[in-house]
């Protein structure tokens, strides 16, 4: 099989992410409950993966990193948890379903919120962004990169304005965490949201988000933590008051492991592998008749994956024939993200999606493209 | 099983005893992680038992990482 859903789900992972997952999963222990051995190794090994991903993201109170299932469930924590009614919120025009979702279902609460248009590439000017600021906007969100133009939004630019409007910053990093260099100080992010199964290279069933110390959070969850058992109330400890319910502790410790794996690779060589790829696909995408590429040309303005049109086939004609014919995973339609496909004018009939892996190597660029264009005819 | 004098270290949370626990270890300060009853509500039900005698450096080293117990207790 030929995987170019990476943006959907990492694959494969690498070696050591399933060996600790099988492990783990075998060993017993629940983390906070109870002091014994297994439930001591197991609030250990929820502390090294938060090690591991402090180091990743810059941050130091490592407390305020909190587990959850995935990204989508993290957003929800942040927009459900520190909005208040009248409170207005900023986001792009490429975010996923993930953030358009809980604002529509918060708008019934008294929270609105506003899109800042990207052009059809999916590339947001901050220069922008003044205009659409009012005196009741709290919280700017947007997502790093988009999951369909591939688009990077220049966070660091952003940053400065949402802390200029005195706007708290929330960060959408599905496409971009362990490829893209983060720091949660620098880039002046209050609430990063991040999920495991993508480019951290971790297991599907664990995501999680940071909250800067200080910014006040409801939580979404409440019930058992192990901890202050004889409150009756929740109790406003991080990050065990955060996490209710038995985390998925196999699963987070395998993040663990593929983020220390991201680590010793370096963020610099991952980056530079996927430049490459992404380089040899345009380039042979650019060549095959019949094919419009969605996001910007280079190939250093984008991360790992790239969509596109067909004058002649629907997104999932393709899909389908590559799956069917060739044993080529890629994705066809929507992503998610119908903000993203209204930018890029897309929204009819969405497009198909190949994204990228560390793991890949040129030769399967090649093998994808001469499989398109055995489809499609023409000279790639 | 004999009954002896014990000062126990009382964190709020559980993360805070692990990270108390990491840097103890790698300095190596002898200490037992324990159960600690519901009566001790302020805590996280997790304490680090210190030797009685420690009781001052040790707060004074985990101090240096920003660890700071709820509170130290005696028990018997
Ligand atoms: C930008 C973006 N946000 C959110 C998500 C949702 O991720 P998850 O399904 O892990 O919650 C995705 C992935 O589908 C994404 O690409």
């Amino acid at each position: 099989m030929l995987y170019f859903d990476n943006a959907g789900t990492s694959w494969p992972k690498p070696e050591v992410v399933y060996q600790t997952q099988d492990r783990v999963s075998r060993q017993g222990g629940n983390p906070g409950r109870g002091v014994n051995q297994a439930s001591l190794q197991a609030s250990r090994l929820l502390f090294q993966t938060r090690e591991a991903l402090g180091q990743l993201f810059g941050i130091t109170h490592l407390e305020r990193i909190i587990f959850t299932q995935n990204i989508t469930e993290s957003i929800n924590v942040g927009l459900q948890g520190l909005l208040y009614p009248g409170d207005h919120i900023l986001i792009s025009s490429v975010e996923h379903n993930a953030v358009v979702r809980p604002l529509e279902y918060l708008k019934e609460k008294g929270i609105s919120y506003s899109v800042i248009p990207c052009n059809p590439r999916g590339e947001l000017d901050p220069a922008t962004l003044g205009f659409y600021f009012r005196p009741n906007t709290r919280l700017l969100c947007c997502t790093h990169a988009s999951n369909v133009l591939g688009s990077i939004l220049p966070l660091n630019e952003l940053g400065l304005i949402a802390k200029q409007h005195n706007c708290i910053f929330m960060v959408d990093t599905a496409q971009t965490a362990g490829v893209l260099p983060l720091d949660v100080e620098e880039q002046q992010i209050d609430f990063l949201a991040f999920t495991g199964h993508k480019s951290l290279m971790g297991p599907q069933g664990v995501g999680g988000f940071y909250l800067k110390q200080g910014i006040n959070l409801r939580p979404l969850i409440y019930g058992g933590t192990g901890v202050h058992s004889l409150d009756l109330r929740q109790p406003a400890i991080w990050p065990e008051g955060m996490e209710s319910g038995t985390r998925n502790v196999p699963a987070i410790s395998a993040l663990g492991t593929g983020v220390e794996y991201i680590l010793q690779q370096g963020l610099e060589k991952i980056r530079q592998h996927e430049i490459a790829l992404m380089s040899v696909l345009l380039e042979g995408l650019k060549n095959l008749p019949g094919v419009r590429i969605l996001g910007p040309e280079d190939p250093a303005s984008r991360v790992g994956l790239v969509s596109c049109i067909f004058e002649e086939y629907t997104p999932e004609e393709i899909s389908f024939e590559l799956d069917q014919s060739y044993n080529i995973i890629t994705r066809a339609g929507l992503h998610c993200a119908p903000l993203a496909h209204r930018t890029a004018g897309t929204i009819e009939r969405g497009a198909l999606r190949f994204s990228l892996s560390y793991f890949q190597t040129e030769s399967d660029i090649h093998a994808l493209l001469s499989a398109l264009k055995t489809i499609l005819g023409g000279t790639a | 099983m004999k009954k002896v004098e014990r000062v126990v270290l009382v964190f709020a949370s559980v993360h805070s005893a692990m990270k108390a626990e990491k840097y103890l270890k790698s300095a190596q300060w002898p200490f037992w992680l324990i159960p600690l009853p519901p009566a001790i509500n302020d805590g996280c039900g997790l304490g680090i038992q210190i030797v009685p005698a420690d009781q001052h450096e040790v707060e004074i080293f985990l101090k240096q990482f920003e660890i700071v117990p709820v509170k130290s207790v005696t028990m018997k």
